[in-house]
């Protein structure tokens, strides 16, 4: 019997590795303290302290968001501390919403509690999410 | 006859309306879609190619980079896959690099695959380097005994500029 050469795996990552480019996603145990920037979507079941901007945002029960949300797309079944600012709101059952919705459509389910303005904006207001955030830093 | 005619003309007439009522519930569908995508408790959390975050990130699992961080990263089980970008510390108990690191590797079990380019010290139990990474800094064992790092993240000074202004003026 020879020595069996050592099996080379492909990649250190293992099986089931995410593609780069599906959406992010943020697990129940994660926390990020800091500024969230995506150009594609984000699906958010953890902790984030700090801004959020990406196309489209999710964040699922459980969720907990500290500050802004910016988006095209926003769906909301978590809690929301601050402002979400997006053209299409979507707010489910068991959400918790604590500061201002600037939207252009909104939907709000039976259940959601909500403590909060909801400032209807032109469409056109949308457009320029990204230049509030650059003064924003 | 007529009144035959009548009637099925009133079906339809309910049929277009079912249909209609239907339609809204497009959106509801494809929310639907996405939550099998992805299940009430993902194990992993994964930042991808088109994320970027500036600040820490911290799990108590396992933590996948694809995308770019600028600022801390904490987690059991760290990987930082090819063309993830990271400049600030990693640490964790196993760190698996196969990105771009700027920053100082610190975990009990490193391995630095191929594609890795790494500039910073390394601090480790175990650590395995494949031929081909690019590696710049002090390897040293001594993982957890010297000053590491424990506990949380200090949370970091707020951002000095307040969107809120920003909002008012455009309302104004």
């Amino acid at each position: 019997m020879g020595v069996e050469a050592p099996k080379r795996r492909q990649s250190w990552l293992g099986e089931g590795t995410p593609v780069a480019d599906q959406p992010s996603v943020l697990c129940r145990d994660s926390t990020v303290i800091g500024d969230l920037y995506s150009s594609d979507e984000l699906h958010l079941y953890g902790t984030v302290i700090g801004h959020i901007r990406a196309r489209k945002v999710t964040l699922w029960p459980q969720g907990f968001v500290d500050g802004d949300i910016r988006a095209e797309e926003a769906h909301v079944h978590g809690h929301v501390k601050g402002r979400i600012i997006a053209r299409t709101v979507v707010i489910g059952e068991g959400a918790r919403i604590e500061g201002q919705v600037f939207h252009h459509k909104v939907e709000v389910a039976k259940g959601a509690s909500i403590e909060a303005r909801f400032p209807w904006r032109p469409t056109g207001y949308f457009d320029d999410i990204d230049h509030c955030l650059q003064q924003a830093g | 006859m007529a009144k035959f005619m009548r009637t099925t003309k009133g079906i339809e007439e309910t049929n277009v309306a079912s249909e209609a009522t239907t339609t809204p519930d497009l959106s509801a569908a494809q929310d639907r879609r996405s939550a099998e995508q992805y299940p009430q408790k993902p194990e992993l959390s994964f930042i991808g190619s088109s994320l970027k975050v500036t600040g820490n990130l911290e799990s108590d699992t396992e933590l996948r980079i694809a995308g770019k961080v600028e600022g801390d990263i904490k987690g059991a089980v760290v990987t930082v896959q090819e063309g993830a970008e990271i400049t600030g510390s990693v640490y964790g108990e196993t760190v698996i690099i196969e990105g771009r690191v700027h920053g100082k590797i610190e975990a009990r079990t490193v391995v630095i695959g191929k594609t890795a380019h790494t500039t910073g010290d390394i601090i480790h139990d175990s650590l395995q380097i494949e031929a081909g990474a690019y590696v710049e800094g002090h390897c040293r064992p001594g993982f957890g005994k010297s000053v590491s790092h424990t506990g949380s993240f200090p949370r970091p000074a707020q951002s000095t500029a307040q969107p809120e202004a920003i909002v008012a003026n455009k309302t104004a």
